[in-house]
This record gives structure tokens, sequence and C-alpha cells, in this order.
């Protein structure tokens, strides 16, 4: 009034102000809804655990919100939520809805993630099909109790090994093992050091000796030059006349040689019967020809390949190893001669017959028992063959463990693989032996193999798995030299 | 002067039945203020004039206390929530403890300090002075004439001054976590509207109009029962400060807890 603004007006002023900002209020906070009816459409989903989701918990698509939570119910055991999204957002039917953690203090909301194809779109009340909950934190806790109760029994069974009466003995077994070798080490080398020592000892007697004697030696070898001395002197003469005989010589020497000269001028020429012989361009071809086949032949012999090999087999059905220790010599491609030993621990088997013959004191009578051993020995045998190559067939024959056989090999294509089958020893079993090997070989020195021998004889036959090593001349050459050298280094 | 051990009852029950003597006198000025107001004759221009009274003169000292209420409040959380980086919930926890409760019962403290003590002095003046019984010789029910427009223009304007209290304190606590305490912006509008929802606001509003209702009708029974002289009216306008402040907080929790 005092300032020419009536009641009225300032009332209604106020009132209005007021009114337009509880409005505005109104308007922001219920962002989506206009007067109380809520815009936008509704789906739903289905929960297993929806813990810390409340009314209003926002609904985001890749950060952004696009509704919130506006109903939760329970359906049969799980959380059927309804979500209240605003229009003009599409969900298509493939996406997950996920609840997720925001923050430190466990605020949850829902993350819609959209699927990888294109699909429909959801319409409104429909259901999003796939949900995923939050780990449940006592299911977690439950998951590392077991892990931790794991770790407990292996570190419980750690302790069982090395713990416990029968952990400690283990240990102290192996500590008086390793005493014992020390204890051995120490008294070796004790001994060595003795041996040493008396050799220094007789060096040192024969160093004494020498000192001793030396003054009588140096005087014995003065004697000696005096004594030279007195010889030469004595016969200066006729060493004067032997002085002058060498010269005659060398002046003979010196004819001879003027001599010869001449002859060898008249060889260059081809004067005289050796001289056209030397000088005829026939005779050098022959002697070129008989020179380059002499070097063929060296050459030839150099080229051979030389292939030494080892191999073990172990015998299924005797629990022993056989093993075979062949030295191959490969003049050509598809020839090669083949030298070796083999040990054989069942390889010879004697019967032996003992009798023995005790006589009875109070009877008088005589008994005779009769023992019969039978004896299988170690037995080494020679292989001795000749091989001969056509295509992926080698065949070969000749000596097989002492006694007359034959073989065949079927190489792979690249020589990497062999089946072999050989046939030796045909007198002394009812069937000859015969042996299928399959053999291959492994990063180019190793050889892994397996078979049956003497597949013949029931009685006797066996499975064998094998192992090898195989060296060409280049690789013995290489191993050779390295020795060599590191003997050199040890003598010097 | 012997002892009597009834005196402490006797004490007692009176200060009882003084207690219940007022909360009646109370209830029933509130019951008659209210009944009259849809009894003709109706009075626009004393209940105007109250409105500006009550509402129009208060806003400044509304907003005054509203603004550094909110700048306060956003500063002390924020040395809490610093603690665990929860600097987000700085804006929806002071917008939702000034909707729900500072807003109403703050704003319902500063008109009781400054109307309800008024219409108390300005009543037992009146009576005082005896114009309360010139108007019933004029045939005025005093009651309908003095009471009846401002405890309406009280119930009227209470909420309407919380709403100027709410939005200043969110405005004053945005200010001081924007500018001061280096918040985004964006962020804190966006989690103050996520978090707070409109029942806390509206509830707000409805406990400010009961908080209206109670200190214009306490003010208007003591001034209006005002004893004899010029202490009676001191005393008059001291026990509506006392009594509607007290009747504010314990009605605030009553309402909360009821309402909520």
């Amino acid at each position: 009034m005092n300032k020419g603004i009536s009641t009225n007006a300032r009332v209604g002023i106020f009132v209005a102000v007021v009114l337009l900002l509880l409005f505005w209020i109104t308007f922001k906070i219920s962002s989506g809804t206009i007067f109380g009816r809520i815009q936008g459409y509704t789906l739903t989903a289905e929960f297993d655990n929806a813990q810390g989701l409340n009314t209003k918990t926002g609904v985001f698509i890749a950060g952004i919100k696009v509704g919130y939570v506006e109903d939760i119910k329970l359906a049969d055991d799980k959380a059927l939520v309804t979500l209240r999204i605003i229009p003009g957002v599409k969900i298509e039917d493939n996406a997950k809805a996920v609840i997720r953690t925001k923050g430190l203090l466990g605020e949850k909301y829902i993350e819609i993630v959209p699927g990888k194809q294109q699909a429909a779109a959801l319409k409104p009340g429909e259901q999003i099909i796939f949900t995923e909950s939050p780990p449940d934190l006592e299911e977690l806790m439950n998951k590392l109790n077991g892990i931790a109760s794991d770790v407990k029994s292996v570190t419980q069974s750690l302790n069982d090994v090395f713990g416990g009466s029968k952990g400690e003995k283990n240990m102290r077994g192996m500590f008086d093992n390793l005493n014992r070798t020390i204890t051995h080490m120490d008294r070796l080398i004790t001994s060595t050091n003795k041996n040493l020592n008396r050799t220094f000892d007789s060096v040192n007697t024969f160093a004494q000796a020498l000192k001793e004697q030396g003054p009588d030696i140096l005087t014995n070898l003065a004697q000696i030059s005096g004594e030279l001395h007195a010889i030469i002197a004595e016969n200066k003469q006729s060493v004067n006349r032997t002085m002058e005989n060498i010269n005659q010589a060398s002046e003979r020497l010196d004819k001879t040689l003027a001599n010869l000269e001449v002859i060898t001028g008249n060889l260059k020429e081809g004067k005289g019967a050796i001289g056209k012989l030397l000088s005829d361009k026939k005779t050098e071809q022959q002697v070129t020809k008989a020179i380059s086949g002499l070097s063929s032949m060296v050459g030839g012999t150099s080229r051979f390949r030389t292939i030494i090999s080892y191999r073990g087999e172990y015998q299924f059905a005797y629990h022993n190893v056989k093993s075979y220790l062949d030295l191959r010599l490969q003049p050509t491609w598809d020839k090669y001669y083949l030298l070796g030993i083999v040990d054989d621990p069942g390889g010879y088997s004697s019967t032996s017959t003992t009798y023995t013959t005790v006589k009875n004191v109070n009877t008088g009578t005589v008994q005779q028992t009769e023992t019969v051993n039978n004896n299988i020995s170690n037995q080494l045998k020679i292989n001795a063959e000749i091989a001969k190559r056509i295509s992926y067939f080698t065949f070969r024959g000749g000596v097989i463990e002492s006694s007359g056989g034959i073989g065949v090999d079927i190489n792979a294509p690249n020589d990497k693989a062999q089946l072999s089958v050989e046939m030796f020893n045909f007198n002394e079993k009812p069937y000859p032996e015969l042996k299928a090997m399959l053999s291959i070989s492994i990063l180019r020195y190793f050889l892994l193999s397996g078979g049956m021998t003497d597949i013949a004889n029931r009685d006797v036959r066996t499975w064998f798995m094998g192992v090898g090593l195989k060296f060409d001349d280049q690789d013995l050459k290489s191993i050779f030299g390295l020795a060599a050298s590191t003997t050199y280094v040890n003598t010097k | 002067m012997t002892f009597r051990p009834i005196a402490i009852f006797e004490y007692i029950g009176a200060r009882f039945t003084t207690l219940l003597e007022e909360l009646g006198g109370i209830f029933s000025t509130f019951l008659q203020s209210a009944g009259l107001l849809f009894v003709p004759p109706f009075r626009m221009r004393l209940f105007l004039k109250q409105m500006e009274f009550v509402g129009v003169e208060s806003s400044f000292i509304v907003l005054l206390t509203g603004a550094f209420t909110g700048m306060v409040f956003a500063l002390q959380t924020s040395y809490a929530f610093r603690l665990f980086g929860a600097e987000n919930l700085i804006g929806p926890s002071v917008a939702l403890s000034l909707a729900r409760e500072l807003g109403p019962v703050l704003t319902g403290l500063m008109v009781t300090g400054r109307v309800g003590s008024a219409m108390a002095a300005e009543l037992g003046t009146m009576k005082v002075t005896e114009q309360i019984d010139a108007l019933y010789t004029m045939s005025i029910n005093p009651v309908q004439y003095l009471i009846t427009p401002r405890v309406l223009s009280s119930i009227i304007m209470l909420p309407m001054l919380t709403i100027l209290f709410d939005f200043i304190g969110i405005i004053g606590s945005y200010f001081m976590a924007v500018f001061l305490l280096g918040l985004n912006g964006n962020r804190f509008i966006s989690d103050t509207i996520y978090m707070v929802d409109l029942k806390d606001i509206y509830i707000g509003l409805l406990k400010a109009a009961v908080f209206g209702a109670i200190i214009a009708v306490v003010g208007c029974y003591k001034g209006y029962f005002a004893e004899k002289g010029a202490e009676g009216v001191g005393k008059a306008a001291t026990q509506a400060v006392v009594i509607s402040s007290v009747s504010i907080l314990i009605a605030d929790y009553f309402l909360t807890a009821l309402l909520f």
C-alpha cells in the first residue's frame, strides 16, 4: 500500500510465484510424467535375486538412463520386476537385463545389454527373457571356502609327505645317503691326495739327489770335453785330408750335373727313345686318364657313407633288453654292407645234467640222483649282411645273429619309417626265427621301434619295444673332432 | 508452614488440569474458527491482509534462513561423504532432508517467532483494551472476525513458505557443491531429481500446513485469553512462541511416523 501496490496484488504475486515454483519442481522430479499420468511403456523381467533393487532404480542402456523400476513383485520364487521405459526407446527381444552394482556402497541398477543380432523390438507389457542376477555374496564366500579347503588338503598331503614320523624317516634316509656320498668323496680325495703327495715326494728326492751329485757330474762333463779337444788336435792331419777328398768329390759331382743338364735338354727336345716317349701327346693323355681313374677310386671310397647305430629292444615276455650295435658301410644309395654285434641276454641256452652219488654208510647201498639244469645265458652274436635296395624295398641277406638269414625292409617314401621282416636261425628251433619290426626315426638321431620276435615259435615269441641312436659319418666326424680337441686340451 | 506430602500431587494435578484446559481451549478455538469459516459474512479483506502478513512479509526471512541452511548442510554432508567417495549423494541428501524435515520445521519455527508472537500480542492488546468486548457489543463474532482469517491464512501460507525454503535451500546447496566443493553441476541436479520423490515434497507441505494451523491457533488463543495488563500481553506472546515451537517439534515426530 505504501509502495503503491495493494495487499491483493502483493498476495497474488507471492502465491503465483510460489505455485510456479511448486509446479516447476513437480515437473522436474516427475520427469516423464505429466500431471501424474505416466509416460512410456512397461516391460517385465524375472530375476532370481532382486536384492538391492528398489522402485525408481534406474534402467540403463550403454550408460544412458532409459527408464526405471516401477514395481517389484514375488512370482513363483522369483522376482518379477516391472520396468518403465521412456517412449521412443526400443528394446529388442534378444536383449539381456543384468543387475549391476554402481559405486562402493553397492547401489544397484539394471543394465540392458542389447543382443548381437538385429531382432524384433519388444512390445509394451512383454517380458525380457534373458536376465542375470548379481552373484550372491554368500555363494561367493562358499566357493572361496571350497577353494580354501582344496588348498588346505594340498598342504595337508605335503605335510604328510614331509612331516610326520614317516616323512622324517625319509628325509633322514636322504640325508644319510648324502652324508655317505660325501664321506666317500672325501675319502677318494684324501687317497688321491696321498698319491700326489707321494709323487711330489719322489720329485723332491730326485731334486735332492741332483743337488748332491751335481758338482760331480759337472766335473765329468769338463773331463769329457777336454778329452775331445785332445783327440781333435791329434787328428788334425787326417781331418785336413778328408776335407780335400770332399772337395774332389764335389768337383766330380759338378761334372755329372753338367752332363745331366745336357741329357735333360735332349729329352726336352724329344731326342733319344726316352725323350720321344716323354714328349709324346698320347703318353700324356694316357697318364692323365690313369691318374683320374685313380682319383675317382679314392674319391669313391671317401664318399662311403658310414652309419653307426645302436638299438636296445625291451622284450616284454622276458623283461630284458637285447642290444644291437651296427656299422653300416654304404658306397652307393642302393647298396650297403652291415657289420654288427648283438648282445642277447637269452641268446644261449644250455642244458646241464648233474649226477650226485650218495653212499649210505649204514646199508652200504649207493644212491644216484640226477639234476637237470636249464641255463639261459648271455651271448654275443654277429651280424654281417649285404643289402640291395630297389625303390622302396631293401633286400638283405647274410649272417643274422650268428646264423644264416634273409630279410626285407619296406621304406616309407621319406625314409622316416621302415617296416622290416627277417628270418634266420633255421636249425635250432622247430620253426626259423621270424622277426617283424616297425621303426620310426625321430629328430634325425633317434629311433623308435616295436614289433615281435620269433613269431613262428609260440612258446618263446615276444613283443618288444625299442629305442635307438643313429649317427652318420658327418655326425661322427664332428663328434670325434670335438673329442680330439678336448683330448688335446687335456694333455696340454 | 508444615510440609504436606500431598502438596506435590496437588501441584502435579493442578499443572495437569491446566495443561488439559489449555489443550482443550486451543482445540476448541481451532474448531470454532474452522466452523465459522463456512458461516457468512466472509471477510476477504481481513483474510488477504493476514495472508500478506503471514506469507509475503515472512518470505524474506524464510529465503535467508533457507539459503544458509542448504549451504551449511551441503558443506557438512560433504565432509562425511568425501570419506567414502560418495559425493554424488550430497545433492540428494540435502534435497531429501530439506523437503521432508528441515523445510517445514524451520519455516514453522521462523514463522512462529515472527507471526505467532505478533498474533498473541495483537489479540492480547485488543483483549486488554477491551476492543474484543467492543466487537462483541457490535454483534461481530470476535472469533470469526479475528481468529478465522489468521488460522486459514497460516494454513495456506506455511506450505508456500516451505516451498520457498526448499527451493532456495537446494539452490544454496547447489552453489556450495558446484562452486566451492567442485562437483559436477549436471550430475548434482540429475542425482537430486533421481533420488527425490514428489511424495517427499507433498508430505513436507502437508506438515507445513499442520504447523501453520498450530502457530495461528496457539497465538490467537494465547492473545484472546490474555490476562489483564501489559504484563499479561507479554506473557501471552512468550507462551505462544514456546508452546507452538514445542508443539511443532512434537507434531513433526508424529506426522513423520504416520505419513512416511
